[in-house]
């Protein structure tokens, strides 16, 4: 357990100021956004009542106020560009243990104990980056939330309780529960990348990439089957439909893990 | 007793890298892999310490299948990037059991190394002195070590030569792969010969020099350049 | 310390994140809905089991579902649990019942209490299943289909009415896709007959739909095609079993909205349009045409929304949105124009979130 912890903080230390920046960068973007859209607002406002000689009232009257929503809907790119590099960093958190000038492979794979902390060190490292960043976003957007209170004139401003756009309320739908959905989702793609990585590198070149595409032909063809087969059938009640779905996918997300374990047991090839 | 039995490894329908490779590194001696470029050697190193998988064969360290009595020095560097010598200690002290820091620190000075130097910054002497020490800083009775005198300059080979004739080695059954036969002749106890996958031929050296006459120079010659 | 340290303070740093976001929800408002009665009992048999269904579009998704007794159901849903909801799925219903109410050919009525389930397999028999609802015994026949019916193509038998022990059941020609029969089961003995709607046209009917049924008094409207133009002309009727009259003199009527009335002496055509809010009765034996009307102070929501109207078992129910978070609830006999019940749902909160999603007449 300690070698896990330990492995996992190593994890970290690497990458640590990868992630730091990576939050900073997307944290100011999304309060510029903010700022940029209030600015945007008011300026619009002000040039429409010189062009069309009305007063402010009658000028918001056309131009409509702006809401935190509306000011905050761009975060959603934001977000996805966040998404698509942790899922970056599911990929590069095994491959830079094997290019580079040193070969942090042989030390992991050298370590007394079992090889299972070191799938589970990398998976939790990612699993605190993935729960910090829903919750840092869900800080970035009471901060902003607050800049925008505080920079748009009470006029301009359309609702004074906080709104989303839809985009943001599909992740933050307040519900614990969701939360750990999207979580459990997350992880399990990220369980799903692992053990293509592991596929890779535990085979040479068109043999591990020819392990990979099986894999993720069997995935498609698991799903899609699985739909197929339910909908010819068409005995199955829409609960007893999704409890066979949440099924297949717990058992799934086992099976990717499982099979990564073996992989690194006896497989792996430095 | 460091014993290998029937290694085999092949990948795809390409001529097999090992066939049925058996040997065996005994205690308080010194056993030296031979064989042209691309033989194997470092495959049977890295085979015996599961960093890559073999079709067939089994490893055994006194009687039974556990690599933790096994030390191995790679020939590249294996610690993150970022990480000074002091930090790699750290880390091996965390996470090895039998890790000596004593040891470690006196090894350490002989070699004149710092725990503020940048592991990557080192020149490539001081690297494999640095291996070095990470290696024979475990408490292991089996150390397996992956060219250690490649490219490195005369004098730092003396000095690494030196460990192997020092109080360090006492107990020690040290298996190693090298080009670089002429300057530790002298050391090695064992040679074993391999060429196409196979050994083709093993020996003491001492009964080598008594019985046939022959220095393991002499020896290499007679087997590749048949 | 120095070994766990970035473990921790990303730990640290998700705990504190999802506990700030955690605070914030437990800190959202929830609406607080309360009953003023204004007139009428709400514990008449007519108004007790209705029930309205707000919906609160704010940040936090909440079904709210209001008796006019002033008791408040909330719900609210996650990923998991919107996995399990099939609202047309009878969750309470014996797990074959679910299944035979699953399949395609297969149509439902729910009456009383009591759900119906008729389809036709193939041409040749006819399927009835019923349930009622807190009872797990399910009633299950099987008919030969009548020898009118297997003339059809595909057909497609829709239960409609239950009166005493007749279930009337529409069945519509899923091929040809004109015309509908109507037909009677006796509960009791299984025998099915016809009844037949005599039409009068001079185009091509595309469509016949029952409007109401009252004993043997049959309301039902018909739908054609007039010559070769996309226009269609619909017509209403009325027959006793014996003669069939064509209800003249309305301006139009929308078939869902139309019934006969509870004693089968009239036709109500309802018609709702936002604020404009009038009926016809129509007096089958006298063929009178009365008209009524009632002021309806509506304030439609963000979305356009805040209006439901139903006519059913021969009253009006409507329920309409007013300003500051009042929903005002009426319940009308529409041919005496009496407000059997108004009552006004409030929400303490006045928020602007919630909207009126109709109401559960059951």
């Amino acid at each position: 357990m300690k070698q896990y912890l330990m492995l996992t903080n190593e994890e970290l230390k690497r990458s640590w100021k990868i992630i730091i920046s990576v939050i900073l960068a997307m944290a100011s973007i999304e309060i510029l956004i903010i700022v940029g859209r209030v600015i945007y607002h008011e300026r619009q406002v002000q040039e429409y009542m010189s062009y069309a000689k009305l007063s402010e009232t009658d000028a918001i009257d056309t131009i409509g106020k702006l809401s935190y929503e509306q000011a905050s809907s761009y975060f959603i790119y934001i977000i996805l560009i966040g998404v698509a590099l942790v899922l970056l960093y599911a990929v590069q958190i095994w491959y830079r243990d094997w290019l580079g000038e040193s070969k942090y492979i042989y030390r992991l794979l050298l370590l007394p104990g079992s090889r299972a902390k070191i799938f589970f060190a990398k998976w939790t490292a990612l699993a605190l980056v993935i729960v910090s960043f829903i919750g840092l976003q869900w800080a970035v957007i009471q901060l902003s939330y607050v800049i925008f209170n505080w920079m748009i004139k009470d006029d301009y401003r359309a609702k004074s309780s906080l709104g989303l756009s839809r985009s943001l309320k599909q992740l933050y739908t307040m519900n614990l529960v969701d939360v750990l959905v999207i979580v459990m989702l997350a992880l399990f793609i990220v369980s799903f990348l692992f053990m293509l990585v592991l596929l890779e590198r535990s085979y040479r070149k068109t043999k591990g990439l020819l392990f990979v595409v099986l894999e993720v032909i069997a995935i498609v063809v698991i799903m899609m089957g699985g739909v197929y087969i339910i909908e010819t059938l068409d005995i199955f009640l829409s609960q007893e439909i999704s409890a066979i779905m949440i099924a297949l996918f717990v058992l799934y997300f086992i099976y990717t893990i499982w099979k990564s374990l073996r992989l690194l047991k006896w497989k792996i090839s430095v | 007793m460091l014993e290998v039995h029937g290694l085999k490894k092949r990948y795809g329908r390409k001529k097999p890298i090992l066939e049925g490779v058996s040997f065996s590194v005994r205690p308080d001696s010194i056993t030296c892999l031979i064989g042209l470029n691309g033989e194997g050697k470092s495959t049977i190193l890295k085979a015996i310490m599961g960093l890559v998988p073999v079709d067939a064969g089994t490893v055994l360290v006194d009687g039974e299948v556990s690599r933790e009595k096994i030390a191995f020095v790679p020939d590249l560097q294996t610690m993150p990037g970022y990480m000074t010598i002091g930090d790699a200690l750290l880390y091996m002290s965390d996470y090895y059991p039998d890790w000596n820091p004593k040891v470690a620190e006196e090894l350490m000075g002989l070699f004149k190394l710092l725990t503020t130097d940048k592991i990557l910054e080192l020149s490539k002497g001081n690297q494999a002195k640095f291996s070095l020490v990470l290696g024979f800083a475990l408490d292991r009775p089996y150390l397996l070590l992956d060219e250690p005198f490649a490219g490195i300059d005369l004098f730092t080979k003396e000095q690494i030569a030196w460990i192997f004739s020092s109080h360090y080695m006492e107990g020690r059954g040290i298996l190693m792969t090298t080009h670089e036969i002429v300057e530790i002749e002298h050391l090695i106890d064992r040679v074993v010969f391999l060429q196409d996958g196979r050994i083709i031929d093993e020996h003491d050296t001492e009964e080598m020099r008594e019985v046939y006459g022959k220095s393991v120079q002499d020896r290499m010659r007679e087997v590749y350049q048949r | 310390m120095r070994k766990f340290k970035f473990v921790v303070i990303l730990a640290v740093i998700s705990v504190l994140t999802l506990g700030i976001y955690t605070v914030f929800i437990q800190l959202i408002e929830e609406s607080d809905f309360t009953v003023e009665t204004i007139k009428g009992d709400p514990k008449q048999p007519e108004v007790r089991s209705v029930q309205a269904e707000l919906y609160d579009q704010g940040l936090k998704k909440m079904d709210y579902t209001v008796g006019l007794d002033g008791r408040v159901q909330k719900k609210t849903e996650n990923l998991i649990s919107g996995l399990f909801e099939n609202p047309y799925e009878e969750k309470r219903a014996p797990d074959d019942f679910r299944r035979f109410i699953r399949s395609d050919y297969v149509t439902m009525l729910k009456q009383d209490g009591i759900s119906y389930a008729t389809g036709a397999p193939d041409n040749n028999k006819w399927e009835l299943q019923y349930w009622e609802e807190g009872k797990q015994r399910v009633v299950k026949k099987i008919f030969p289909a009548p020898a009118e019916a297997r003339k059809l193509g595909k057909a497609e038998v829709n239960p409609y009415k239950r009166i005493g022990n007749l279930l009337y059941v529409t069945v519509y020609d899923l091929q040809t896709e004109v015309g509908t029969e109507l037909y009677k089961i006796d509960l009791e003995s299984g025998a099915i007959k016809q009844i037949k709607l005599p039409v009068t046209s001079k185009g091509k009917v595309t469509e016949v739909s029952l409007v109401g049924i009252d004993g043997e008094t049959i309301a039902y409207s018909t739908t054609e095609s007039i010559d070769e133009s996309d226009a269609t002309n619909d017509k209403l009727f009325v027959s006793n079993g014996k003669t069939t009259q064509r209800v003249k003199g309305l301006k139009s009527f929308n078939t869902n909205q139309t019934e006969l009335s509870a004693d089968g002496s009239k036709l109500i055509v309802l018609e709702r349009e936002m604020k404009d809010f009038n009926w016809t009765v129509y007096d089958i034996k006298t063929k009178q045409i009365k008209k009524h009307s009632m002021d309806m102070p509506l304030v439609t929501d963000d979305f356009g929304l805040g209006e439901f109207t139903e006519l059913k078992d021969g009253l009006i129910y409507t329920a309409n949105r007013l300003d500051d978070g009042i929903y005002n609830v009426r319940v009308i006999d529409p041919i005496t124009d009496r407000i059997l019940y108004e009552g006004n749902i409030k929400d303490k909160l006045k928020r602007e979130e919630s909207s009126l999603n109709g109401l559960i007449l059951k």
